[in-house]
This record gives structure tokens, C-alpha cells and sequence, in this order.
């Protein structure tokens, strides 16, 4: 038997509470809401038929966001791009409307739209650094790259956003 | 330093904190003198706090949580047997696996040991030579699976099994256990280690979902049930790298 440790409850327990998380970056990964609910069903699955091998007091939403990356790369991608059928645009997805402030929602929705509109690569680093708040080294971990990869990729994002929203920033978020 | 070495990713590194003190207070001083670095930092700078509070609505699309199963732990006995019990099965295995087509034998000497502990015991006396010289004619894969999989009432193709790149596929047989028949493929993993991929249709109540992994007869293994067949990957020590194949062919098969 390979199962040494009782993580299962906590695998299971730690997925309920980081899904809505999870699949945010599956739909980072994916670009598309129906590949992102596949994928995140497979990332739980993984990582209960994986739960003996979390370490107790590791960080779990690193070790479920890198499974998700990894099933994604390896095994996901290839099938996604063979069965074609283009991915949904991302201006499709109705996002709930919350906030009050109409103004600020422009605002994040056109950020929003720039950042999902970044070559995967970059994007799934920005969400880890700038979104999931992980440090340079522990997206590296997930992304399986060197930090100096997860450096490039956000100086390019950087620098593309920031070119989209030098001028428009302001207006974009007074709503003119 | 001059200022012109700070390249795009160090003054990315600055905006995001990711610097020791030292070179941080360093950039910061030469950027307040230094106005083509100041504007170099300002090309970069957007505001990570904005980044992530546009993303927040995307948390409120996600779906509910899927249906996870319960920890099976408790159903999966340990299949380990001493190595008595093991030349004892693996005798009894090459009784009832008739090689090659032949099936149909309905012998129930054990029957509190399944199929798959006959396979596994019979999985046990391949080494990599019983696998390395086999003639691996696409055409002749191909004719060979139509065959195993036409036994199976099963479709099985060369796409399929050589869609995991950590296995390299050799050869599809027919098995036979209690008159029912067993398509098993062998493969051979990177390192030359022999793997054996083996398909039984599923008798009634088998729970299908979420794959087991354990040990048998010394040797990595995942079990799972799908669309009314059983499954059993099997081979060597490397159980990472049954559990990623055994996963990437619960998917496709």
C-alpha cells in the first residue's frame, strides 16, 4: 500500500475551500470556461488520487494549482488543441455585476480583458504572482521554469499592460 | 551601478518587492536622479492591487464544487502476498491465462483472488527482453489490436496507446480468465521496464470513478472501472509513473 499518511480528508477538505480559486486558473490555463470545468474536476480528482503524497503544512494551493499546471501541460493541452473547435472569446464571458460603481467595473473589466488576453504563458504567470499573491520562487514551482522565466514573463505582461493603460488608465477608471 | 544594467526584469522584480534591501534602495536612489530609469520603471508599472481585484469576479463563475469521492482507503486491501503465495498464483496464472486467444478455461481453484492478482503474478515473470525484440510494425500493431480489441467488444487503436509519451507501446494479446476474455497490452517505459496495460469487461456492481493505486506483487498499480470494463496498469516500481499513465489512460480509454 503506498497510502502512508491520512491526507485524504485534508486534500478533499482543502479543494472545497480553493475551487473557486482553482478554476480561475484553470480558466487562465484554458481560455475557455468548459475546458476550465473539466480541467478543474480532473485537478481534484488528481489531487485526491495524489492526496498521499501532500505533505501536511505545505502550502496546499500550491501543490493543487502546480497539479492543475502539469495535467494541463502535459496531458490536457495536446487533446484540447487536437479536438479543435477554437477557444470561447473571453469578452463572452457575462461577468456578475457586483460593485455599484459602474465606473470602477469598466475599469477592471477592460484590465480584466487585457490580462486574459496575454499569451498563456504570461498570463497564467500573472495570475500567480499578481492575482494568488505567490512569490517569484513559488510560481516558478508551479510553472516548472526558472524564476528567471517567471521574471521575463512579467516584465513583458508588465509592459504590455501598462502600454494599454498609460493613457487610458485614468480616463478608464474615472469612466470617461 | 549604472543604471542602464538594471534590465526590465530586475526593475519588474523592484515593482514586485522580489529584491533584497540592498539593490531595492539602490534602484530606488538612481531612479530619483536618474530621470531615463524613473521612466523606464514607469513603462513597467501598473499596479498588481488593480490586476487583482479585476480578477475577483472571475471566483463568482466558478462552478460548485464537483462531487468528490469518498476515501476509498478503507475498500483497498493490501494485495502483497508472500513469495509462496506468489509462485503459487503465478503457476496457477499461467494455467488460466491462455496466451494468444485461446480462453474460456473457468478453473475456480481461488476464487478469493481476482483477476487482476493472476495478471499481476503472470505480469511479474516479464523482464524487458520478453518485450524489447517484438516486431513493432505499425500496420501489425494496428491488425493486432483490431483483433484484441474485436474480443473485447472494445475499440482499441494505435492512436490511443501511444498517446502516453512515458510508454513505449510493443504488443496487444488476448488473455482469458474464467471464460472471460483479457485484452493486455505491454509496454516498455523509458528505462525498459515492462508495463502491462489489461482490460476485463466489468462484472455487476463493479464501482466505477476514482482510480486505486497500490502495490502488487511488488509492483506499481492502478486499478479503475469505466463504461463497464475493469482496468489494471501495471509495472515496476516507478509509481508516479503509473499513476500519470494510469491517469492519462482513464481519460482516453
Amino acid at each position: 500500500m503506498f497510502f502512508k499518511k491520512n491526507t485524504y480528508q485534508e486534500v478533499s477538505q482543502g479543494l472545497e475551500k480553493v475551487f473557486p480559486r482553482l478554476w480561475r486558473y484553470c480558466l487562465a490555463l484554458t481560455s475557455n470556461t468548459e475546458r476550465a470545468n473539466d480541467l478543474a474536476q480532473s485537478v481534484c480528482l488528481r489531487a485526491l488520487e495524489k492526496a498521499h503524497l501532500f505533505e501536511p503544512g505545505t502550502k496546499f494551493d500550491r501543490w493543487v494549482f502546480r497539479i492543475a499546471q502539469r495535467l494541463w501541460i502535459n496531458e490536457l493541452r495536446a487533446e484540447a488543441v487536437r479536438k479543435g473547435g477554437g477557444l470561447i472569446a473571453i469578452e463572452e464571458i457575462e461577468l456578475p455585476d457586483k460593485k455599484s460603481n459602474q465606473e470602477t467595473n469598466l475599469f477592471a473589466r477592460q484590465l480584466l480583458l487585457e490580462v486574459m488576453q496575454l499569451p498563456e504563458a504570461q498570463r497564467t504567470t500573472v495570475i500567480l504572482v499578481y492575482v494568488e499573491g505567490f512569490s517569484y520562487k513559488e510560481a516558478a514551482k508551479i510553472l516548472d521554469i526558472p524564476i528567471g522565466t517567471v521574471m521575463s514573463r512579467l516584465a513583458s505582461s508588465r509592459t504590455k499592460l501598462a502600454e494599454k493603460f498609460r493613457d487610458g488608465m485614468d480616463d478608464a477608471r474615472d469612466g470617461h | 551601478m549604472d543604471t542602464e544594467t538594471y534590465t526590465d526584469e530586475i526593475l519588474t522584480a523592484y515593482l514586485d518587492h522580489e529584491l533584497d534591501l540592498k539593490l531595492s534602495e539602490q534602484i530606488k536612489h538612481a531612479a530619483a536622479t536618474d530621470a531615463i530609469l524613473a521612466q523606464r520603471i514607469a513603462r513597467l508599472n501598473i499596479s498588481s492591487d488593480e490586476i487583482g481585484l479585476a480578477m475577483e469576479p472571475l471566483l463568482d463563475l466558478a462552478p460548485s464544487v464537483p462531487e468528490l469521492p469518498v476515501d476509498i482507503r478503507a475498500e483497498t486491501e493490501s494485495l502483497s502476498k508472500s513469495w509462496a503465495q506468489t509462485l503459487k498464483t503465478a503457476a496457477a496464472s499461467l494455467i488460466i491465462l491462455a496466451v494468444g486467444g485461446v480462453f474460456g478455461f473457468a478453473l475456480n481453484e481461488q476464487p478469493e483472488d481476482g483477476w487482476q492478482d493472476y495478471v499481476a503474478a503472470y505480469h511479474l515473470l516479464y523482464v524487458s527482453s520478453t518485450l524489447s525484440n517484438i516486431e513493432t510494425d505499425a500496420a501489425v500493431q494496428a491488425n493486432e489490436l483490431t483483433r484484441v480489441g474485436d474480443a473485447l467488444a472494445k475499440p482499441l487503436t494505435l492512436d490511443t496507446l501511444t498517446r502516453f509519451g512515458g510508454l513505449d507501446y510493443k504488443r496487444a494479446q488476448i488473455l482469458g480468465y474464467e471464460g472471460k476474455p483479457i485484452a493486455q497490452m505491454t509496454f516498455l517505459s523509458k528505462m525498459g521496464v515492462p508495463i502491462a496495460l489489461c482490460i476485463i469487461r466489468s462484472g455487476p456492481g463493479e464501482k466505477e470513478g476514482l482510480l486505486r493505486h497500490m502495490e502488487m506483487e511488488g509492483m506499481a498499480s492502478t486499478t479503475w472501472a469505466k463504461d463497464g470494463y475493469e482496468y489494471l496498469l501495471i509495472g515496476g516500481k516507478d509509481r508516479n509513473l503509473i499513476e500519470d499513465a494510469a491517469a492519462a489512460f482513464s481519460r482516453i480509454l
